[in-house]
Formats: structure tokens, sequence, C-alpha cells
């Protein structure tokens, strides 16, 4: 299963760091290629992302849901959706799981850990591509996120 | 689909920049053409380089020069591959199947589009390095440093490989290579390529070994590598580095398991050793 990784340190708060990681609305955006996000439920969000391969781009929907939230240090959302080619369709099992530590100076240690993971053999070949996209992608994702909480600081 | 010939490597440069993503280079065609509606769906334009004077394969002294729109056919039949340090590069393309894509295929191609595919795998092993070009200059990059993923290389928007360098191995050296496919025609399941230098008491001060399709990108095997340096070369040495080869994480896909692959891999890295000995014992 393709997991990408990214340990950081945001100059804002813990509780502004939780405002902005129980709600997938906000934090889901700061993907790279994240297209729009939409609340369904109080637990639940669709989501749908952009990903390019070479000289193409392929559409990845999912359904993303909380399945672990003890407040304000670890939240952990699983999902199922969907990847479109012009000739197949990929059915994907998705993790994000965020963990937040106040570390002194006012500043929140944040761990991110998310992973896509494509289903059949066929799949396989998409997980070697998302593998090869998931250090960028975190990378992408720790500068939006810094991006939003240090200037809200 | 616009088609673009141009005469000059500035000409090609100048036009993929211009085009940006909407832009392709392409010589052989022969992974472009069959994933076009997958993977190229955005292009606009190809860029055809064959026009570029790129076809060459030379022997300067220090290294061997290989020009990126070079055929694996032209490779194969070049004179200054045979009998020296470097038929090993012969031998691999050799083995890339069938002839009609050997005649179209070039190494530019099949280095920048085809990481699961057989030359990478022997060129690792040799230590090669490639000249990139663009817009502004041209740099040089150790083919180690080229694949950063499936399908993803270090090769920038605007960028071209023009050319391959062999350096020029050590009188002592010794390299070969081995594969397994499960049809002629097949991609290889699994590869291995070596090169193996030796001292006048036998001991191996330095090997590269390399194995294709065991990862998204061809890796080293530096388990295997470390269990043969410092050690005389004889058939337990290459035994204790092909058995260190397990220790690899294979991949899992359509072609193989990683249980399958992580058993052929031991065999691949006993068999390109011990050809390698032999050829470094032998002056190649």
């Amino acid at each position: 299963m393709p997991e990408g990784r990214v340990e950081f340190t945001v100059s804002a708060p813990i509780d502004k760091n939780w405002e902005l990681f129980q709600n997938a609305e906000t934090w889901a955006m700061c993907i790279p290629g994240c297209k729009g996000v939409t609340k369904v439920s109080e637990t639940e969000w669709d989501g749908l992302f952009e990903v390019r391969v070479l000289h193409t781009s392929r559409t990845v929907q999912g359904r993303l849901r909380a399945v672990e939230i003890k407040a304000p240090s670890h939240i952990r959302y699983d999902g199922k959706g969907e990847l479109r080619e012009a000739f197949h369709r990929y059915g994907l099992t998705l993790r994000a799981d965020m963990s937040l530590e106040a570390v002194s100076g006012g500043e929140t240690r944040v761990t991110f850990v998310g992973d896509i993971a494509a289903k059949g053999l066929g799949g396989a070949i998409i997980n070697k591509i998302v593998s090869s996209k998931m250090d960028e992608m975190v990378h992408g994702f720790e500068q939006n996120v810094r991006r939003i909480l240090e200037k809200e600081g | 689909m616009q088609y673009h010939r141009p005469d000059s490597l500035g000409g090609a440069l100048t036009l993929l920049r211009d085009l940006g993503d909407s832009g392709v280079a392409i010589a052989g065609g022969t992974f472009f053409v069959p994933h076009r509606r997958e993977l190229f769906t955005d292009v606009e334009a190809v860029v055809d380089l064959q026009g570029l004077g790129l076809d060459y394969v030379t022997l300067d002294g220090h290294a061997l020069r290989i020009g990126a729109t070079t055929s694996l056919t032209s490779l194969i039949e070049s004179g200054a591959l045979d009998g020296g340090p470097f038929k090993v590069i012969s031998e691999t393309a050799s083995q890339i199947t069938p002839l009609e894509l050997r005649n179209r295929a070039t190494v530019g191609g099949d280095l920048c589009m085809s990481a699961e595919s057989d030359l990478p795998t022997t060129l690792l092993a040799l230590n090669a390095e490639l000249v990139i070009a663009s817009d502004s200059g041209s740099r040089t990059l150790p083919l180690e440093q080229f694949y950063l993923g499936y399908l993803h290389t270090a090769l920038q928007a605007g960028e071209l490989v023009t050319e391959v360098r062999v350096p020029l191995p050590a009188s002592s050296a010794g390299a070969a290579f081995y594969k397994f496919k499960r049809r002629a025609i097949d991609l290889p399941v699994l590869n291995a390529a070596a090169q193996v230098v030796l001292d006048s008491d036998g001991r191996c001060p330095s090997a590269r070994i390399i194995l294709g399709c065991a990862a998204p990108t061809p890796i080293r095997a530096s388990s295997a590598e470390q269990a043969l340096t410092g050690s005389k070369c004889d058939g337990e040495a290459v035994i204790r580095s092909s058995e260190a080869a397990q220790d690899i994480e294979y991949q899992e896909d359509l072609r193989a398991s990683s249980e399958v692959r992580r058993t052929w891999g031991r065999v691949a890295v006993r068999e390109v050793l011990r050809k390698a000995i032999e050829r470094a014992k032998g002056g190649q």
C-alpha cells in the first residue's frame, strides 16, 4: 500500500491546527490536486482530486469518513474512492491520519500519514504511480497547511 | 495532432519550450504510440527527434558515447561494442524483443520512458551518465540519479536526453546481464546486471549489482554488493552475495508476486556474478 508520511512544526497553537484538521472541507483542500470537497454529514465528506501522470490527468472521486477522533491530538479518516481512466475504473481505499502535539512557543508538531491503494491486479500499476508521487504530494500538503495556519497566526 | 521534425537540437528545444505540456518528444515512438490514449491525452503536437543527428555510437578513449536516437539495432550492430568491455550492452539490447521493436526503439527513449526495461539495468551497472540539454545549456547526470519513481524521472520540462556516456571500465573488470521473462515478447519479470572488478589476488575491490523490475525503478542490490566486496571471488562468495540479494523489498504486480521475484532475484544475481567474474578473470 503506497504510504506518504510527513512531520513538520507549524507556528500556530494546537487548537488552530485542530480546527483545520477536524474538518475535511479545509484540510483536504491542502492536498495538491484537490479540486473540491463537499460535506455529506457531520463525519463524512466527498472529494474530487486530479492527478497528473506524464501528459494526462486522472480524476479521483472519494468519500472520507472520520473514524477516530481524539480532540485535539488525533484524527483518522478512512474512505473509498474511484480512479477514472479513459477505459478503466479502479476501486481505491483511502486513509489519512493526523497527530498533533503542542510544543513550546505556541507551536504544534504535525504528523500526517496518508495512503491510497488501488485494488486488483491492474491496480498494482496505479499503486506504483501513486508511490512515485507520494513524496511530492505530502510535501505540497505541508506547504499548504503552513500557508493557511501561519498566515492566520 | 501536429507533427514537427526539427533538423537542429536548438530548434527542437525551442519547439518543446513553446509547446509546453501540449508537446512531447518522440523518436522511435514505441512507448508513445501504444500509450497515447492512456498517458498522453493532453498532447497536441509531437516533436520527432530523428533529424537531429543523434544516431551514433563512438568510443573516444575514456568513454563510450551513445546518441539518444540510436536504435537498439544500430547499437547492436555497432562495431564499438564488439568483443570489448561494452559487449554486455549489445548482449542486453539483443534480448529486447521482437526484432521490429529493436529496429524502432531508441536508447534515449528506452531510458526515459521505460524503467522496467533491460537497458537501464545494464547501463546502471556500468555507471553510465546522461547528457541532458535544455534551452539554457546542458548538464550531465549520473543515471543512478535519473529514476525518481515509476514513470517519473529527473528530466525537467523542456529538457532532452541527448547522449549516454559509459565510462571505460578497469581492464580487470567484467560485466554480465541476465533476465527472466514469461514469453520472448514480454517485458522482463526481473533482470539483473553486474560489473565486478578483480584485483591481482582475485579479490573484489568493487562491484555494482543492479536489479531491474524488482521495484518500480531499477535499484542497486547494496547488500549483495557488500557481501562480495573485499572477498575472494569464488563460488562461495557468489552464493553469499546472491543470498544477500533476497533482503530487498520486491514489488508485486500483475507479472509476478514478490515471492517469485525474490527467488528469481537470488538466481539472477548468482548468474550475473558467475559470468562477470569469469569475464573479469579472462580480461572480459
